[in-house]
């Protein structure tokens, strides 16, 4: 993760945006929450990279990279605004050790906010902000497989506010995210009964964007139709509040990035 | 009448992406040809097709291309390549080199398939001219003064990728 010292809507870059809005200070607060979510909750370790002051997107790590055991595939950011960003992630990736593998610069690439992996694939989002083309690269340096889907919704503009898939099997999604060949795609590789999918109102409350630890699911607050379903299914649910960042267009998966 | 030759290379079964290709294809009404396809054997393996796309209506088929670039698609060159350079440098192709890529990760030897080195894998071999044949060399094991093939690519068409 990476603290929220220099957080800020300045520009926008996503429907979500709205310069002015966000306080830091409230930022701080639910970024703190989050932490001691994954911490107490859920019982994983958080690590941090340095915030960079004139970065205020830095703060969602999970474009920073893909990362596969010790190797990380760099983000090419396709707006200019977060171009910044990524020399600071090939530095924190080198020195902490990964292989760490920088894309062409004409290949746009937002890490593992459009590349989830779901048991032995990964579910790799493209268009909006990533190129297909590397997807390709995804398979080459991991030797993972990869399921290319179209994003076509502006304000869903990462597959991680599409689609979350879980550790139990199971697969939170936003079906109407996806053209029809999309939802072939993910009816075709998941089976029915793991298939959640949400409805409008969740996702446009970030619901697929949880962050997920084994069985615990830690999602924005609010998406209360997808809360009593993963209860249902045995999963324990840690909801926070982490509207501030909803208005830069991200919640607690874009918050964060699952090195290990 | 407008005619290109485009490449598409990725998961492109698993994913449709070759079929909803095929769609936009039709759905621009443009026709098409698949000339070459190698789909991967292995879940992780990635296909390659060619396909020859043929419209009578400029604006349409520059708009059906355009569109085609999402799904990863790139023009092929096909043609004849034009001239000849010379190596500068030992490892070194001359610029313009008219340059084949090898795909094959896979033989089939005595009835068994055997992975190839990764290493040795995609390696681009140029084209080097000696007296009256040609001879396919690996860009690594050029040398300097070697006569390249090479392409001149403000002319159209140029030369066909052998897989």
């Amino acid at each position: 993760m990476c603290p929220p010292t220099y957080f800020t809507v300045d520009y926008s870059i996503n429907p979500w945006m709205r310069p002015g809005e966000a306080s830091r200070d409230i930022a701080q607060a639910q970024w703190d929450n989050l932490v001691a979510a994954i911490e107490k909750q859920a019982g994983a370790k958080v690590v941090t990279m340095p915030a960079e002051e004139g970065l205020p997107d830095l703060v969602f790590t999970a474009n920073a990279a893909f990362v596969y055991q010790n190797t990380a595939i760099v983000a090419n950011y396709r707006f200019p605004e977060r171009q910044g960003e990524t020399p600071h992630c090939v530095e924190w990736f080198t020195k902490n050790g990964y292989k760490t593998i920088v894309l062409p610069e004409d290949q746009s690439f937002e890490g593992a906010g459009d590349a989830l992996i779901w048991q032995d694939r990964v579910f790799s989002g493209y268009k909006t902000r990533t190129d297909i083309i590397t997807h390709n690269e995804i398979t080459k340096h991991t030797g993972l497989p990869v399921l290319s889907l179209e994003l076509g919704l502006e304000a869903f503009y990462h597959i991680d506010v599409c689609i979350c898939p879980l550790a139990t099997g199971d697969f939170i999604y936003y079906p109407e995210a996806f053209d029809s060949y999309g939802q072939q795609v993910i009816e075709a590789n998941i089976p029915e009964r793991n298939r959640i999918p949400v409805t409008k109102e969740d996702a446009e409350r970030f619901a697929c964007n949880a962050v997920n630890v084994g069985d615990t699911v830690i999602l924005n607050q609010g998406s209360q139709t997808l809360v009593d379903t993963l209860k249902d299914r045995g999963l324990k649910v840690v909801e926070v509040d982490v509207s501030e960042f909803l208005k830069a267009g991200g919640s607690t998966k874009c918050l964060t990035l699952k090195i290990a | 009448m407008n005619k290109t030759v485009i490449e598409l290379k990725g998961h492109l079964i698993d994913s449709l992406t070759l079929a909803k290709v095929i769609d936009l294809i039709h759905a621009h009404q443009a026709s098409y040809r698949v000339d070459f396809i190698d789909v991967g054997h292995q879940k992780s393996d990635l296909s390659t097709a060619h396909i020859s796309l043929e419209s009578a209506d400029a604006e349409q088929f520059s708009r059906l291309l355009s569109e085609l670039k999402t799904y990863g698609a790139q023009p092929l060159q096909t043609g004849e390549a034009s001239d000849i350079a010379l190596c500068e440098a030992d490892g070194q192709a001359p610029e313009n080199a008219l340059l084949l890529e090898s795909c094959l990760n896979k033989v089939l030897v005595k009835g068994e398939w055997m992975d190839l080195n990764a290493g040795n894998n995609n390696t681009q071999t140029a084209i080097v001219i000696q007296g009256n044949e040609t001879k396919l060399v690996p860009v690594p094991y050029l040398r300097k003064g070697d006569v390249v093939v090479v392409y001149n690519p403000s002319q159209a068409p140029l030369h066909s990728l052998i897989h």
